[in-house]
């Protein structure tokens, strides 16, 4: 069913990728990498592909720093101050609804964790919904804060159905952080290998 | 968790388990962001799946066990996915030949002090009483709850209910506040029903999502309205329901333990009022009030949405009605 796979895989330590779009950025880093790489793969996508593109989006440590920020905010005067924005995202899939919004993808969302398989479950998962839903896309892959603090990692997959005639998108610049979700590291891995088969473009 | 799975009698250990929830462990985890404030080292929270593995193990269950997780849509998300992992072929997973493969979905969340500080952050919560579509409604009431349900393709003994039809869709609008033309719940609706095979005229119940808030109902009200508004007269459209002014706001648990309650409403024929309703503010919804309402129910539609405008919608039929529409 699925012939054809682009990806982008990127990881940054600290500091994000200086070419990122200013109307991708998000509050929270990790979602600001999932955006870049999203807002790779989905360019030029026609407007009337976009109600057929699904996301699936697998992370072992869900909301984990968006828990951090709102526990720290409530803390103090009893929950006073608590922050609303902060509420807000934490929740597992907050990243997925925030492609959902920012790329205005009105289609199936899911996000799971599956320990250290999470992102080889998203991938696996995206095809069973492609074929289930009728979806002609599908953005699947893993997203993690890394091992070490401030560091984050992200692997993500443009799914299409055989029948899709939209065209692929290169492959970007990857950098990989220390692993963590293994299965994420797999993905990056392959996009790396992938990358280097291709040659420069 | 584990004493709900048991009661479900599964046929095979091969099964799969999907849990579905928002925060999981949260009061584990907060527990642990304290220490790392106090002490910090290099210990790491567990990872979100860490319960299903958990539950699966307690359980004997060898087939794949992950979370999932999308807002208050967990649960019918779940139940969902559940659906497409038995129909995969190739199969998903293994089974032993001639085994009918399973799946259990298991929802869970806990209400709280995380949850509640961060409802009272958003002014969402009900400083008197949850009253889902009512005009004077202002706000929900949190509750914990955990359900559990067994799906099988080929059932060994006559299902409680058949699971006829779904949809999903995302709002893609906004971060928190739903869509005001309930655009993503209209397409995860009219997508169950295509699946189904059937008109909406068929649909006997509409099992709300009904948080009690003023955006959740009023978004519900139009995708009701939008779907089922063309059947004449408000009596002959199909009877809404919702059971959050009694049972709380569950979260993740929710879409699960109200679609349990959705298969003892067809079992039994009899539709519980919406609890704490007194006035509804759209009088086109043909809403069950103050007393409940004997029916003959087939086909009951079920839904819930999320934070980040995720939607999901289910039809759930009694055996009989499935095979009436198959033959038609």
């Amino acid at each position: 069913m699925i012939k054809r796979a682009e990806m982008v895989g990127i990881a940054h330590r600290g500091a994000l990728p200086p070419n990122v779009d200013e109307r991708l950025r998000s509050t929270d880093p990790l979602a600001t990498v999932m955006l870049h790489l999203a807002g790779n793969l989905l360019r030029g996508i026609p407007d009337d592909a976009r109600d057929r593109v699904g996301v699936v989006l697998g992370s072992t440590r869900g909301s984990l720093e968006a828990d951090i920020a709102f526990d720290q905010s409530r803390r103090a005067d009893d929950a006073r101050y608590a922050s609303p924005a902060a509420f807000a995202r934490t929740l597992p899939s907050t990243l997925a609804a925030e492609l959902s919004v920012k790329f205005r993808l009105p289609g199936p969302s899911l996000t799971l964790c599956a320990g250290n398989a999470s992102a080889a479950f998203a991938v696996a998962r995206a095809r069973s919904w492609m074929r289930h839903l009728g979806l002609m896309h599908c953005l699947a892959g893993g997203c993690d804060v890394g091992a070490a603090p401030g560091t984050y990692r992200a692997g993500l997959l443009f799914l299409t159905d055989w029948r899709g005639e939209w065209p692929a998108v290169m492959p970007q610049r990857l950098d990989l952080a220390a692993p963590h979700d293994a299965s994420l590291d797999a993905l990056i891995a392959w996009i790396k290998q992938r990358d280097a088969l291709a040659g420069d473009r | 968790m584990a004493g709900l799975v048991r009661r479900l009698d599964l046929k095979s250990a091969d099964a799969g388990l999907i849990l579905a929830t928002t925060k999981g462990e949260i009061d584990e985890e907060v527990a642990w962001i304290r220490q790392q404030d106090a002490v910090p080292d290099s210990s790491k929270p567990k990872p979100f799946s860490a319960v299903a593995g958990a539950l699966a193990a307690a359980v004997g269950i060898r087939g794949p066990a992950y979370v999932v997780s999308t807002a208050c849509s967990s649960g019918l998300t779940a139940l969902i996915d559940a659906a497409h992992t038995l129909l995969d072929d190739p199969p998903s997973f293994g089974a032993a030949p001639g085994a009918a493969r399973e799946m259990v979905v298991v929802a869970y969340d806990h209400a709280g002090d995380f949850v509640r500080d961060g409802f009272t952050a958003l002014k969402a919560l009900s400083p008197t009483q949850c009253r889902p579509f009512d005009k004077s409604r202002d706000g929900l009431a949190l509750g914990s709850a955990a359900a559990a349900c067994r799906i099988s393709l080929v059932p060994a003994d006559k299902p409680a209910a058949i699971l006829s039809g779904w949809g999903l869709a995302s709002d893609a609008v906004h971060m928190t506040a739903p869509d005001q033309a309930a655009s993503g719940l209209i397409r995860a609706i009219r997508h169950a029903l295509a699946m189904a095979k059937l008109q909406p005229p068929d649909i006997d119940l509409v099992f709300a999502h009904g948080t009690g808030t003023r955006y959740n109902d009023a978004m519900e009200g139009v995708a009701i309205t939008t779907v089922f508004g063309g059947i004449d007269g408000a009596d002959q459209r199909p009877a809404v329901t919702a059971v959050k002014g009694l049972v709380g706001h569950t979260l993740g648990a929710a879409g699960l333990l109200e679609t349990v309650l959705a298969v003892k409403i067809l079992e039994r024929q009899i539709v519980p009022p919406v609890t704490g309703l007194r006035g509804a503010d759209r009088t086109e919804l043909n809403l069950v009030i103050g007393r409940p309402r004997a029916m003959a129910l087939r086909h009951v539609l079920k839904v819930a949405s999320g934070f980040g405008g995720l939607n999901a919608a289910v039809v759930l039929s009694k055996c009989d009605a499935v095979g009436d529409q198959e033959a038609a």
